[in-house]
């Protein structure tokens, strides 16, 4: 009986042994897989992640990441031979070949892990400053490099903002002037709001042996360095580096971003963007942000951060507002913005009239005699219309399709003459339908015109290309200009007819 | 790089064609410079520092100089020499070990480059010379005055000089001082002479092992 009961028991107990063995198991190994995943996780942040590094224009993606990690960055140091201007070029220093150098993107509290090396052609010994080091020399003592050599340093990125780097190696002035800069981000753990565009533009200023657009290979000029009499101020290292095929691109409603350093070596910027006010502006790259920006300081050896939203389709000029550089020296780009026109912020069309109003040359010759019938309104008023209303109605009277509503036969005009009167001087916007096809536009007021242009061309409009109405005295407009109605005698009734 | 050469060559052919003119016809092979004194770039205390007279060679040592003497030295030929004494790069620009070869900086009349420290020392003293100091070379070179007493090609390869570290050493506060801006500046003699400033910076980024590509060096006694 024991025997069987303990034969009956074994499968039992081991079953149950097992069973709970399993249990145990399970439990341990969902404990390991954590830990595991964990590990991993930490591993995973202790293993160095290789910067991805961008040249001008182009900015490298930001950091996803929900922790901070170990970067390494490669940067070599390359004396290169590049265009300066379309007939000259220059013997440039640079961080990767490029001037700017090419642009660093971390998160704060990364530890970067940067290895310069300096080309075994090259003449000079060079280093790297960055602004975004905590510590004596921002790494320069650490990465001094001779030619044909490699240096290491490593640093955290404690703080958060847009700094310069740049060689610091003796003569420091001249490594700058030589192009020797660019920027590194670092970005803030929650990172920067999404745009639409980034990019990445950085001044310097250029002094050279031959003056503006002297051609040929240009040296140095010390010179004119210490004199702080720069040759070029340019964007990118180069004459036309962000103009023509260069320029950078967005769509109207994009977002736009510039990351804006100053490498110097000793000018300050006033960088403005032509038609366009920043939205928001990141104050020499730290975290005031302040809005509605139309010019921002750049110092040399700092940054800003600028967003703008762009609104209206054309092209945007960037320069330095210090406004010679732009014309004389080379500081200008420019952002080509693609998309549908926003007349309502920006008019489509260009009004152009004589103006005759003030002092002339000529201001004691009589003026022309005021015309005093309907047929010297109407001569008149085709010279005002011609002038003024053309450009839009057409010299037809019959409008643009789609655009700009016709004249010619207008059931629209002809139907109400003061409301004609209330259009030219007030404007109009939205929706109207003439002859039954929708417009959709807006005409600016004409206000600015006198009550006798104004009723010469609407009488002119109202008897041309087969219309036949009344004359609009200057009288009528002056009342609707003050706001009274018009006397009604004058009110009669009009006919359009198509020819 | 293909005007930077240019430049060089220019400059190179410049030096010969002034030595030419106001040097002997076949000058001796070393010049013999007066006692005088240096004023160097950086500086902690004496403004001048007093130079006794010597000799330093007019031309830098040539690839066909330097195979001669590694011929005749096997230990500081590139199979041999010690690691402690030169990088990996030591004469890599020659075909070989005993063999110039076609590459144009290997000519045999051109300044060796790629060569140590301790490799330039050896080759002046195995012909009875020695490296010059900075203070020597450094007399010559900024003797534009006295047409750089016949000396040639001053600004064609860089050069060692004996006391090359002199630069992160002796004049310096501290051994960061020509290794970035803020101490170069506070401590220049004439912060535009920036040739000057270059070759200063040049030395001090060298250690005794380096080989440079555009690195050679001359000799004195």
């Amino acid at each position: 009986m024991n025997r069987w009961l303990f034969a009956l028991s074994m499968p039992v107990t081991t079953a149950v042994l097992i069973s709970s063995l399993a249990w145990r198991d399970c439990r341990t190994i969902r404990r390991e897989e954590a830990d595991r995943n964990e590990r991993a996780a930490a591993a995973e942040a202790a293993k160095p992640i290789r910067g991805k590094l961008t040249f001008a224009p182009e900015v490298p993606p930001a950091p996803q990441r929900t922790r901070e990690a170990h970067v390494v960055v490669d940067i070599e140091v390359k004396e290169v031979t590049l265009p300066i201007a379309d007939e000259t070029t220059y013997t440039f220093w640079t961080f990767g070949g490029r001037v700017p150098g090419q642009f660093i993107r971390v998160r704060q509290g990364d530890t970067v892990e940067l290895h310069l090396k300096n080309a075994p052609g090259n003449r000079m010994p060079h280093n790297i400053d960055l602004h975004a080091v905590t510590g004596p020399g921002g790494g320069a003592p650490r990465t001094f490099t001779a030619p044909g050599h490699e240096t290491e340093f490593t640093f955290q990125a404690l703080r958060q903002g847009l700094y310069v780097y740049h060689c610091a190696a003796a003569p420091v002035g001249m490594h700058i002037a030589n192009g020797m800069y660019g920027l590194i981000l670092v970005e803030p753990p929650e990172g920067l709001p999404p745009v639409e565009r980034e990019y990445y533009v950085m001044q310097g200023d250029f002094y050279t042996a031959g003056g503006y657009h002297a051609a040929g290979l240009q040296a140095f000029d010390v010179q004119k360095a210490i004199d702080e009499k720069p040759t070029y101020v340019l964007f990118n290292g180069a004459e036309g580096a962000l103009t023509g095929k260069n320029a950078l691109h967005a769509n109207v409603g994009d977002r736009i971003r510039i990351f804006v350093g100053n490498g110097g070596p000793n000018m300050v910027s006033s960088f403005h963007v032509i038609g366009a006010i920043f939205d928001r502006v990141h104050r020499e790259g730290g975290s005031t942000v302040e809005s509605d920006v139309q010019t921002t300081l750049i110092p040399s050896g700092g940054a800003a951060i600028v967003e703008f939203t762009a609104k209206v389709p054309g092209e945007y000029a960037m320069v330095d507002h210090s406004i010679f550089r732009a014309f004389n020296k080379g500081a200008v780009g420019s952002i080509v913005v693609d998309g549908p026109q926003a007349p309502d912020v920006y008019a489509a069309q260009t009004i152009e009239r004589p103006y005759t109003e003030g002092p002339t040359a000529f201001a004691e010759a009589p003026g022309e005699p005021k015309p005093k019938t309907k047929e010297e309104q109407i001569e008149a008023g085709a010279k005002v219309f011609a002038t003024t209303c053309a450009a839009c109605h057409q010299p037809s009277g019959r409008g643009l399709a789609n655009a700009f509503p016709p004249l010619a036969g207008s059931d629209y005009l002809m139907a109400d003459k003061e409301r004609s009167i209330g259009i030219v001087l007030r404007g109009l916007k939205g929706p109207i339908s003439v002859n039954g096809a929708a417009f959709d536009g807006i005409m600016p007021p004409q206000s600015h015109l006198s009550d006798d242009d104004l009723a010469n061309a609407l009488t002119f409009a109202r008897n041309s290309w087969g219309n036949k109405g009344e004359e609009v005295t200057a009288e009528e407009i002056a009342a609707a200009r003050a706001g009274k109605p018009l006397p009604k005698s004058n009110h009669r009734g009009a006919t359009a007819s198509l020819h | 790089m293909k005007h930077r050469r240019h430049l060089i060559a220019w400059t190179l052919g410049f030096a010969a064609a002034l030595s030419a003119t106001d040097a002997p016809a076949s000058p001796a092979p070393m010049a013999a410079i007066p006692a005088g004194s240096y004023r160097p770039i950086l500086v902690t205390g004496a403004k001048s520092i007093p130079v006794a007279a010597f000799r330093i060679d007019r031309a830098p040592v040539t690839n066909a100089d330097f195979l001669r003497f590694v011929q005749a030295h096997r230990e500081w030929s590139r199979e041999q020499i010690a690691p402690i004494y030169a990088e990996p790069g030591y004469l890599g620009h020659w075909q070989s070990a005993d063999v110039l070869g076609g590459a144009p900086r290997a000519a045999p009349d051109r300044p060796v480059v790629q060569v140590s420290w301790f490799a330039a020392r050896a080759y002046c003293v195995a012909n009875g010379k020695r490296l010059p100091t900075e203070a020597e070379w450094e007399r010559v070179a900024t003797a534009r005055a006295d047409k750089f007493f016949g000396v040639r090609d001053l600004e064609g390869v860089w050069e060692w000089v004996n006391d090359f570290n002199n630069a992160a050493t002796a004049f310096a506060n501290g051994s960061d001082a020509m290794r970035f801006c803020g101490a170069t500046a506070a401590n220049a003699t004439d912060a535009t002479d920036f040739i000057a400033f270059e070759r200063v910076a040049l030395r001090s980024s060298l250690r005794a092992r380096f080989v440079l590509e555009n690195l050679g060096f001359r000799c004195a006694s």
